[in-house]
């Protein structure tokens, strides 16, 4: 997958120098004010379309919010700046393993946040997962990454060393850093990557 | 931090899951040469009993190994006391797989031994190092049950093994008038249930929702599923050792229902993690996990037509094969192929630069013919069994040893890429903190 760019400048990668773009579906999300919106429009459309194929994305700003939750879900992205200021993203399914297929809706490990502890210290979500079995903790801190009212900073406080959780964190473009907790417990900052991906 | 990182040195593992790759092609090999007496195989020497044990042995313990000594310290969040013990296995077990394999295949019992021993040594090793992670271990009840149930399987199992080779150059077990084939199929029962069985049930409890995303299964029904299967073992092998012949097959029939009935339960608990994952898209490794979650039922259904007689004179050649390569070879297969890219991206991090993404690790290729040659080479090996005939169990065997060539190169294709320059990106690489891991110990980094 390519990364998401922080300037105008995005090489394209084969996938999408290969695409005879005149042909693709085309999603115009101009009008729509939310990105989480534009994304399930965008998720809609690509439902049903087999691996590879691709929808080309109208939007009124460079979607990067957008592109960091479907990459999220297993799709690569696109992005070309238009002459009247729009951007055209195009948009397809990813082919390999990674974070793929991962469902956006809110039921999903629903269960899983219920089981942790959230708890808001100066406007920080802290995640108090350290009580439950493996894999509780790495479903739980995944799918309140996942949600749309997440924010940019996690706080999240284990009872071992997350290590299966690293790299889903690096598929989604979150970093980690460790933080000083409570004695025998493992206390990880989570901050989503604006720039770079 | 303390008791946190367990990641071990990514040559220990990953030197189990080499040697696995290897001898899985070596099985596929031997079967290959040894494709005329496949058919009616009940146990004894030569090339089909070397090719069983290369896959049971040589693949099915050797990632068993490998994947314990990984996921158990990660999943229990204890450490190993000391390395050595672990290095000490890899010495003993993987040369000494080699050398047993030579002696069944040349029916020289000496060689056997020279190779069994080290073998015996290093899964008792293996059972103590595993037995000591266990008991320090809190939370996860139900997977450390099934780990518990499958050593006591490997002693059990040992045990019979090396009665079984001693009996090769000996004949001890008629002068003691017992039945080489009962304590076989005991044997056999304890391998392919109790051991390899347990422990693919008990790791599928904590990696198949791990992978998809999900809550893990729900207590307390999966330790009533892991009872009624822990029951169904100990009925089987205690039915099968009993030397009655009728007696013997209604209770052995007893204890595949049970089984089957645990093992169905199993089964749909896993499906429920899959439906109920965030992760929907699970790719190629879990085509092979869903059909080996199959071919498990099936080798129940089966299992009790062979002793009924009703699968013909290839019974429990077929159930062997169903058991063996339709579920225990499939599934590992399967989940190795993920396990694999997580540990070189986890390991990847302490060898320098930005950590490897997994979707830029797993090449697709390789897997995709594997996965071709393996159905092709299973489905073969079954049609073979069933018409008695040989020659489809060697063009089956031969397509394996492409397939193992196959999952060989991705192997080494994603072990090398922890090492090795990474695919550019189409942009810069994001600024995302890694783990610094240090050899059985401990984390040193966050935030790049």
């Amino acid at each position: 997958m390519i990364g998401i760019p922080g300037d105008v400048s995005e090489p394209a990668p084969d996938w999408a120098a290969g695409l005879e773009e005149n042909s693709l579906p085309t999603v115009n999300v101009t009008a729509i004010g939310r990105a989480a919106d534009a994304v399930d429009v965008v998720l809609q459309r690509l439902k049903g379309l087999p691996d590879g194929a691709a929808v080309a994305v109208i939007a009124s700003g460079d979607f990067l919010v957008g592109r960091q939750r479907l990459m999220a879900a297993g799709f690569e992205s696109h992005g070309q700046r238009l002459a009247d200021g729009r951007w055209r993203v195009l948009v397809r399914r990813g082919l390999t393993c990674g974070p793929d297929g991962v469902d956006l809706s809110p039921d999903a490990g629903r269960a899983a946040v219920d089981e942790a502890v959230i708890e808001h210290r100066n406007g920080v979500p802290h995640l108090l997962v350290g009580h439950m079995d493996p894999p509780g903790p790495l479903v739980a801190i995944l799918t309140y990454l996942e949600r749309p009212d997440c924010g940019d900073t996690v706080v999240a406080h284990l009872s071992r060393n997350p290590v299966w959780l690293y790299p889903e964190l690096q598929d989604r473009h979150w970093s980690w850093e460790q933080v000083e907790g409570a004695p025998n417990e493992v206390c990880l900052r989570l901050t989503r990557n604006r720039r770079g991906g | 931090m303390g008791a946190q990182l367990r990641l071990l040195p990514p040559s220990l593992p990953f030197r189990f899951f080499a040697a696995a790759a290897v001898y899985h092609v070596v099985l596929w090999a031997l079967l290959a040469l040894g494709a005329d007496e496949v058919p009616g195989f009940v146990g004894g020497p030569g090339l089909p009993l070397a090719a069983l044990h290369a896959l049971t042995l040589g693949v099915l313990a050797m990632t068993a190994i490998g994947a314990t000594l990984q996921i158990l310290t990660v999943a229990t969040g204890q450490a190993l006391r000391a390395l050595w013990p672990c290095h000490l296995v890899s010495w003993l077990y993987i040369p000494g797989v080699g050398v047993l394999l030579v002696g069944l295949a040349i029916n020289d019992h000496l060689v056997s031994a020279a190779g069994l021993l080290p073998v015996l040594a290093a899964l008792g090793l293996f059972g103590a190092i595993t037995a000591d992670l266990l008991r320090r271990a809190k939370g996860l009840r139900v997977p450390i049950l099934y780990i518990w149930t499958a050593l006591a399987a490997l002693a059990g199992l040992a045990l019979l093994g090396f009665l079984l080779v001693a009996d090769l150059g000996h004949g001890i077990l008629a002068g003691w008038g017992v039945d080489r084939s009962a304590i076989g199929l005991a044997h056999m029962i304890l391998a392919v249930y109790g051991f390899m069985g347990m422990l693919a049930l008990g790791y599928s409890q904590i990696l198949v929702p791990m992978f998809a995303l999900a809550q893990a299964p729900a207590f307390p029904r999966n330790l009533h599923i892991h009872v009624a299967l822990a029951a169904a073992l100990i009925l089987a092998v205690v039915w099968a050792l009993v030397p009655l012949e009728g007696l013997s097959t209604g209770g052995l029939i007893v204890a595949a229902g049970i089984g089957l009935v645990g093992a169905a339960a199993h089964v749909a608990q896993m499906v429920t993690a899959l439906r109920t994952g965030m992760r929907k898209r699970l790719g190629l490794s879990f085509v092979l996990v869903r059909v080996s979650w199959g071919a498990l039922v099936a080798s129940l259904v089966a299992g009790p037509l062979a002793l009924m007689g009703l699968l013909g004179g290839q019974g429990v050649t077929l159930w062997g094969a169903i058991a063996l390569l339709g579920w225990l070879l499939t599934f590992l297969l399967g989940v190795l192929q993920r396990i694999i890219p997580f540990l070189v991206a986890m390991n990847a991090s302490k060898v320098g630069g930005v950590p490897p993404r997994l979707s830029e690790l797993a090449p697709d290729m390789p897997l995709l013919y594997h996965a071709a040659c393996h159905a092709a080479a299973v489905v073969l090996v079954l049609v073979g069994l069933v018409a008695d005939q040989g020659w489809p169990v060697r063009i089956g065997a031969s397509i394996g040893v492409c397939g193992g060539l196959a999952y060989l190169w991705f192997a080494i294709a994603v072990y090398r890429r922890m090492h090795g320059p990474r695919p550019e990106r189409g942009a810069p690489p994001p600024a995302t903190g890694g783990p610094g891991v240090e050899a059985g110990g401990e984390t040193s980094n966050g935030k790049r």
